[in-house]
């Protein structure tokens, strides 16, 4: 008995090697054609690579920030921003502008529901998001689906930076925005929104940043000139925090 | 190569972030809106012997003025009333307005149904990304009342002329002022729109023995704060560097794998 299991082994072996050699070399391969297709976002790959984040530009954000308005059609009222209250217009009344603190009827705001960018037959459909448990924002869980941060201003909003972000890819394959990190300067954006409106917006500049430093606070800022922002992941994978090293963020100007 | 023009980028982005940084109030003057919450009783506002806001009917909120540090006397006359005819229906004096702080100056009723006025600081720090603050004032003739949203109580025991603050996740919330301890119900309910990054004020306002009880909102926004980033990938598809160490594990499974190969077939 034992004579003939001895001679088998070689043989069986063989066949496992062969098989683990055959898997190897096609694992090596597909690695090898992802290195060479390169999908990684490169800031190279857009027209301009020196085009500033801030698209409103410093100087005109020094303009915007005193806003002597006073607000005189709601009881809405901003933090001291401004030198002196001014009268409501229209009112008769001397004295500073009033208005009924009645409990307000609820809003509805329009909500983008789809975004395309025709350059790339690209057409993905809008969740509104907001914050997760982690203080990040939200991303939709299906990777075909894009979120807009819903607490910011809306597509068509006359100020602000209009977020809308998308997975590059999930653990099961490509995200909604993988195909973003190939769009040109001066492709054409079109946003959809529930009340059947859209605004068209034109890409004037690509990013690529490291994730800590990241301008959160200019990228989700509420006033300034309008702009919509694509944010998506890029960089480098890191498998210790299982997540990108850097973020890739298109830029693009309402068309006038 | 890839590395050199990310850190480049770098740099010209940070500059931007702070660029925005928002004005600051200045620390000799603060915001002061001032609220009409005394039912059936029109009124004009004299600030240091000053008249400062004409025909101010009840329910209703100005818009926010700068007043200098300093003290103020307040004297609120009935309408067509003047300083050289009349009393004051209500009157403050040596009321001490500080530098830099939101005000909101409201005349209302006491517990006991009396006019009176309360100088209210109103919280403006930032909220949390994705949260909205509520204020809630009482200042009505009515006795201590629990505030329930959705049914469940969020304050209770609140007395006239105090306030209570909560910041809680954006949304519509469906709020009702209750009797404190029972399920009397007072006010509402009524759909309140907490707005992410807006202290929205209430204020329960009037008589409950004459059946007028009201809410006044005020909102102060622009209060909001950045989400802390975006967590657009999760799988590292993408990666160069996972790629390549792929290809090297691939090559060397291979390479040790085909020694096998050749070994077994060798005995």
């Amino acid at each position: 008995m034992a004579p003939r299991t001895a001679p088998r082994r070689p043989r069986q072996v063989s066949v496992v090697a062969i098989a683990v050699t055959l898997l190897c070399l096609v694992l090596a391969g597909w690695a090898v054609r992802g290195l060479l297709q390169d999908p990684v976002p490169q800031t190279a790959d857009f027209g301009s690579s020196t085009v500033d984040l801030d698209v409103a530009g410093p100087a005109s954000e020094e303009e915007e920030a005193p806003s002597p308005v006073a607000e005189s059609s709601t009881a809405t009222s901003s933090p001291p921003s401004g030198p002196t209250p001014a009268p409501a217009a229209g009112s008769t009344t001397p004295g500073p502008g009033r208005s009924s603190a009645a409990l307000p009827p609820a809003q509805e705001q329009a909500a983008p529901v789809r975004l395309s960018v025709p350059s790339l037959d690209l057409v993905v459909e809008i969740d509104g998001v907001g914050v997760a448990s982690d203080g990040q924002m939200e991303i939709p869980e299906e990777p075909d689906r894009a979120g807009w941060y819903r607490y910011g201003p809306a597509p068509g909003s006359d100020a602000g930076s209009v977020v809308v972000a998308g997975h590059v890819d999930t653990t099961t394959g490509p995200g909604a925005f993988l195909d973003l990190t190939r769009v040109e300067e001066g492709a054409e954006v079109v946003v959809e929104l529930d009340d059947g409106t859209s605004t068209t917006y034109r890409v004037v500049g690509g990013e690529q940043v490291a994730k800590s430093d990241l301008a959160v606070d200019e990228i989700f800022r509420r006033d300034g000139d309008p702009v919509l922002r694509m944010v998506t992941c890029s960089g480098d994978w890191s498998p210790r925090t299982g997540s990108y090293t850097d973020n890739l963020v298109i830029s693009a100007v309402p068309e006038q | 190569m890839r590395r050199t023009t990310t850190i480049a980028l770098l740099a010209g982005v940070a500059t931007t972030a702070f660029a925005a940084a928002p004005a600051l109030a200045d620390s000799h003057e603060s915001t002061v809106s001032v609220l009409h919450g005394v039912p059936g009783l029109t009124v004009d506002v004299y600030v240091n012997g000053e008249e400062l806001i004409p025909d101010f009917a009840p329910g209703t909120l100005t818009d926010p003025m700068m007043l200098a540090a300093g003290t103020y006397d307040i004297a609120v006359y009935e309408d067509g009333v003047t300083p050289e005819d009349g009393d004051p229906a209500i009157s403050a004096e040596g009321l001490e307005v500080p530098g830099g702080a939101n005000l909101t100056l409201a005349a209302h009723l006491d517990e006991a149904g009396a006019p009176m006025l309360s100088a209210f600081v109103n919280d403006v720090s930032q909220t949390a990304a994705g949260e909205a603050r509520i204020t809630v004032r009482h200042a009505a003739a009515a006795p201590a009342v629990d505030v329930r949203a959705g049914g469940t109580p969020v304050i209770e025991g609140l007395t006239n002329p105090n306030e209570e603050v909560l910041d809680l996740p954006a949304g519509t919330v469906s709020a009702d002022v209750v009797l404190a301890g029972t399920e009397d119900v007072v006010l509402g309910p009524a759909d309140l729109d907490l707005a992410e990054g807006t202290n929205t004020i209430v204020y329960a306002w009037g008589s409950a023995e004459a059946g007028n009880l009201d809410l006044a909102v005020q909102t102060i926004d622009g209060l909001h704060s950045s989400p802390e980033g975006v967590p657009s990938g999760q799988g590292g598809l993408v990666d160069t560097n996972a790629l390549l160490v792929l290809a090297l594990a691939g090559v060397a499974g291979a390479a040790i794998a085909g020694r096998y190969v050749v070994r077994s077939e060798r005995v």
